[in-house]
């Protein structure tokens, strides 16, 4: 696999600036990075196999960004992008893995026959929709949701990034979990293994 | 809810967040004044905030599946010129996504496979490189051509082909509900794909109806030809059978015996797999009884279940769940029948076409693709179907392998046993003829039919002795026959000689051999060395070493026998003709054809003289000259022998018997150098039906007949059913012979250059090393079949551009073939050409 070099600081610089196809480029450079450490990071100390996205996210931007431009200003732009980079690569993931499931609708190239057991549970497509909604309702709550919880960001950085109070964002993050968390509780009812509460 | 309202839930949701109890409820019913919307909306977010958070458990689970899973690409990244565009699917091995070239030039799609596990990404992509030009050959409008292939940053192999839309054949027929004839239909055109492929030699290996989509208008697609060689450790790495395919990378349902049994791939292999999916496209059920899936069960059944009739299986199906009445209906809706009329429609001709198909012998089913597809033509129209027309060769083929024995004797009652080894006493062959007193033969016979018949349990119970197999039988009658110390020598002698020849005459060579060699002790002890008696042993012993490809240990024997002979007879005797005969044939089998020539002559004209023109022996010897002037290239003194031959022992012998078979291939040799392959054709699978039904279908003959078939079929073009030939013939031989004998030699020479034709240079070229290093050590070096294989690696060199290894190994050949070949043989002709192409 061989991509040309690319300046990633330079390309947050052209999205900051508004160019929409600096976004598409960038995806495959942070996807790949988040990835691999996050890889490293399940290897190395997380006995319970989750992530946590801050570190991750954090040592990523050390990698791609400061080593080459030390002082830049655009830090969270950098935790902006990777937050959307791993909502996306989540939900594509997802969606292909479904797709595989399913058989029937996706398009078919050749798969050898697999029987892996299906095991329902809520996902990230539901999440993924909800958020969607949400932000139609209220973009900035959404935005809030998406910078905190795939982004790994603080309320702190939050704030900076959307130049609002901290307090709005912890009250932001607080309705919006909660009016999410009941979408989601919709969802799970309906055909999915339900938890008791 | 307004954007208005919405304000309002949050501003309330706000100020209620952090109180608690009694003081939230006031609080909110305040806040609501008796909107009790507002209100149920506003308990729900407050109630949702004290529970559990969900949202965390979702992304991080999502998060760690998708860590776990090394192989995840998104859109852009890029793969050598190809960028991914959306990720299709996954399947056990790999992730397939859609992806375009990075290039831009053309909106190209393609289908970009990307493996799962680690193999060796280095090995695939070098043997990729060597195959390319191959799969590269591979245009064909119901094939996805194979594009690329590279390897990913971290290791992973990819393959790149064209993007195919559609739907797996099973389901695209059962959705559209196409009947029986549409269905052929399609299957035609899978089989032409196939075919295609196989003409140059590509065999697919995985053929399953997911490898097999039909697009929206109805075309069918071949997908990952060559794929599955490409994927296999095996290949590069061996010598000789470059063709065997790891069982982990099969689809079991789909696999021929011989993949799951790990021996030699072909395209027959493609042919029985074809088979599975016309099985289940007629008729809705998989070939095989199963009560599980396991990979095990599935591979015995292929191994070892004779596979049902589709027409019994389509009324009374296999697997439990589909076994209800409406399943069984709806299978036949699909077809637009019912199910009983379903049956009726599969009953006879497509049974017969599928099971054929399904054989477990290879040789058994289709020689190629196109048979296959023709059958179904001729049935689309009303013809009679191929697959049941030669079913005496065929007939419970693999039941006649595994119970050889007790079908070809023990179920035969004693006495046709013993009428049958009685006849083989006096039964003349190619290279034997005794022609004694009869009375001292018809006393040994008499012995000889005793000594069966003890063989068989009298006091046991009824019917016991009929279940004894014959190896059985044979191995008691060699057991009594050596330990014996009551008869006199020489029923010893013929007892041990009987044994030995019907231990012979099924081939089983080895056992045979100390059986005729104590014999002929014992005969030396009864009648003395310098008897006719003693000379028939000698010739009988020697007979057997040539059937060994032991000619050097043959040849004293012969002169011994020969010599004696005219001690006893004087000059001219019909047993001297038949030793001029043998020596003649000794060195015609070692390939000095010059020296053969006048020996065959002798013992034709003193035969002749004898016995007259048209007895048996005569022919014998006129046979065996046949054969010479072909191999001398005399086809037209050939053909003329042969058909003589051939009309008089029909006469004599009638038209089945086995010693048709020789003279019926020869003659099919000839044919074929007059370019007249489906005459030549025609006379071999005669010879072939004689010789499956005489001796069974792995008997060496039978590998004597399959080898010309491949020559013919390469001289005519059909490298793929000359590849699979030679490979047959090749498998019963090493089933009954030592590596170094010159019939596997020869027949490994003959596969050589049909891979040498088909531009597989590599394994060509290992396969010729072998074969000259085999002759050389055979001390047959520098004989014809010698030089054949020469001029091979060399015309291979000259293939390569290596005018420098060429030019020896073609001198050398020409030299070998001027010595033993006549100036005007086309071998010499063929050099000239060669050398003059060398030296330009």
């Amino acid at each position: 696999m061989q991509r040309p070099e690319i300046d990633v600081t330079e390309l947050l610089e052209a999205w900051r600036g508004g160019d929409a196809r600096a976004l598409d480029l960038l995806m495959p450079v942070v996807y790949d990075e988040l990835r691999t450490l996050a890889r490293s990071y399940l290897r190395r100390e997380r006995p319970d196999h989750t992530l946590q996205a801050t570190a991750v996210t954090h040592e990523a931007y050390l990698r791609l960004v400061e080593k080459t431009h030390p002082r830049w200003q655009g830090r969270l732009h950098f935790f902006a992008v990777a937050a959307q980079v791993m909502r996306r690569v989540l939900v594509d993931h997802a969606r292909g893995r479904l797709a595989a499931k399913r058989g029937g609708d996706a398009i078919k190239v050749s798969l050898e026959d697999s029987d892996a057991a299906v095991e329902p549970q809520l996902d990230v497509l539901d999440l993924d929709a909800a958020l969607t909604r949400l932000a139609k309702r209220d973009e900035r709550k959404a935005k809030v949701i998406e910078l905190r919880y795939f982004g790994g960001l603080t309320a702190r950085e939050t704030a900076e990034v959307l130049e609002v109070s901290k307090e709005t964002v912890q009250l932001d993050t607080r309705f919006a979990r909660s009016w999410l968390n009941r979408e989601l509780k919709t969802v799970s009812s309906l055909g999915r293994p339900q938890e008791d509460d | 809810m307004t954007d208005e309202r919405w304000r309002r839930v949050e501003e309330i949701f706000a100020s209620a967040v952090d109180l608690d109890g009694a003081a939230r409820r006031r609080h909110l019913e305040h806040e609501c004044a008796g909107d009790d919307e507002l209100l149920r909306e506003l308990e729900g977010l407050l109630e949702a905030d004290n529970r559990a958070d969900l949202l965390t458990g979702v992304v991080e689970s999502a998060a760690a599946e998708i860590v776990a899973e090394r192989d995840t690409l998104i859109a852009g990244h890029r793969l050598g010129s190809w960028l991914v565009a959306e990720r299709l699917g996954e399947g056990g091995m790999s992730v397939v996504y859609r992806a375009t070239r990075a290039d831009e030039q053309f909106e190209k799609q393609v289908a970009l496979k990307v493996l799962k596990r680690g193999m060796d990404s280095d090995e695939i992509l070098h043997r990729f490189s060597i195959e390319r030009e191959i799969l590269a050959r591979l245009e064909h409008p119901n094939i996805a051509r194979l594009l690329d292939a590279g390897s990913t940053r971290d290791g992973r192999p990819y393959f790149v082909m064209e993007l195919i839309t559609g739907d797996p054949i099973d389901v695209y027929c059962d959705r559209r509900r196409l009947d029986i004839d549409q269905r052929l239909r399609l299957f035609a055109q899978v089989c032409d794909a196939v075919a295609h492929a196989h003409r140059n030699l590509v065999v697919h290996r995985d053929l399953k109806p997911s490898n097999i989509l039909v697009t929206e208008e109805g075309v069918p697609k071949l997908l990952d030809f060559g794929i599955a060689k490409l994927l296999d450790p095996e290949v590069g790495s061996q010598v000789i059978d470059l063709t065997v395919t790891p069982l982990r990378l099969l689809t079991p349902g789909y696999a021929s015996p011989e993949q799951v049994t790990g021996g030699a791939i072909t395209t027959a292999s493609d042919i029985y797999s074809l088979g599975v999916v016309l099985y289940q496209l007629l008729c809705g059920q998989r070939p095989y009884r199963l009560t599980g899936r396991s990979t095990h069960e599935v591979e015995q059944a292929v191994r070892e279940q004779q596979p049902r009739r589709p027409s019994t299986a389509v009324l009374r199906p296999s697997e439990p769940v589909a076994g209800s009445m409406p399943e069984v209906e709806k299978i036949a809706h699909q077809r637009g029948l019912e199910a009983r009329e379903l049956a009726q429609r599969l009953q006879g001709d497509l049974d017969a076409v599928v099971l054929r198909a399904l054989r477990k012998l290879p040789a058994a089913r289709y020689p190629s693709v196109e048979h296959l597809a023709d059958d179904l033509d001729r049935y689309r129209h009303h013809q009679p179907v191929v697959a049941r027309r030669g079913t005496l060769r065929y007939r419970g083929g693999l039941f006649l392998r595994r119970h050889r024995w007790g079908v070809g004797l023990a179920s035969l009652a004693s006495l046709v046993l013993i009428a049958f080894v009685a006849a083989l006493l006096l039964q003349t062959t190619r290279l034997e003829r005794e022609r004694e007193a009869s009375e001292r033969r018809l006393r040994l016979s008499e012995e000889v039919k005793e000594f069966l018949i003890d063989l068989f349990p009298v006091a046991g119970p009824p019917g016991e002795g009929a279940q004894l197999t014959a190896r059985e039988l044979l191995e008691r009658g060699a057991e009594r026959a050596t330990s014996d110390n009551e008869h006199p020598p020489d029923v010893r002698a013929a007892r041990l000689e009987t044994v030995g020849r019907v231990y012979q005459r099924l081939g089983l060579y080895q056992q045979a051999a100390p059986l005729l060699e104590e014999s002929l002790q014992e005969i030396g002890r009864s009648a003395g060395r310098q008897s006719a008696e003693y000379a028939s042993g000698l010739n009988q012993l020697a007979i057997l070493k040539v059937k060994q490809g032991a000619f050097e240990e043959a040849e004293p024997l012969f002169r011994e026998t020969l010599e004696l002979r005219q001690t006893l007879f004087g000059p001219r005797h019909p047993l001297i003709a038949a030793s001029l005969n043998n020596l003649g044939l000794l060195r015609h089998d070692h390939g000095d054809y010059f020296g053969a020539e006048p020996l065959y002559r002798q013992a034709v004209a003193m035969d002749t003289a004898l016995e007259g023109p048209d007895s048996l022996y005569t022919l014998a010897d006129k046979a065996n000259l046949g054969l010479l002037l072909y191999d001398l290239g005399d086809y037209e003194a050939s053909e003329a022998l042969l058909r003589e031959v051939i009309a008089g022992r029909q006469a004599s012998l009638g038209s089945t018997h086995e010693e048709l078979a020789e003279p019926l291939t020869q003659l099919g040799r000839v044919l074929m150098r007059d370019g007249r392959y489906s005459e030549a054709e025609g006379l071999m699978e005669r010879a072939l039906d004689i010789l499956g039904e005489a001796l069974g279908e792995d008997h060496p003959e039978i590998a004597r007949v399959l080898a010309p078939l491949a020559e013919l079929n390469r001289a005519r073009g059909d490298l793929a059913a000359a590849e699979v030939l030679y490979r047959e013939a090749l498998a019963i031989r090493r089933k009954r012979f030592a590596e170094e004998h010159p019939e596997i030699t020869t027949n490994l020479s003959g596969l050589a250059v049909v891979l040498l034709d088909a531009q597989r240079l590599n394994e060509a070229e290992l396969l010729l090393q072998q074969v000259i290093e085999s002759y050389r050590l055979n001390g047959r070096g520098d004989r014809p079949d010698a030089a054949a294989a020469l001029c091979g690696l060399g015309r291979l060199w000259l293939e390569a551009g290596d005018v420098a290894a060429a030019l020896p190994l073609l001198h050398r050949s020409a030299a070998i073939f001027e010595r033993h070949l006549p100036p005007e043989h086309w071998r010499n002709r063929e050099l000239a050409e060669l050398l003059a192409r060398a030296s330009e």
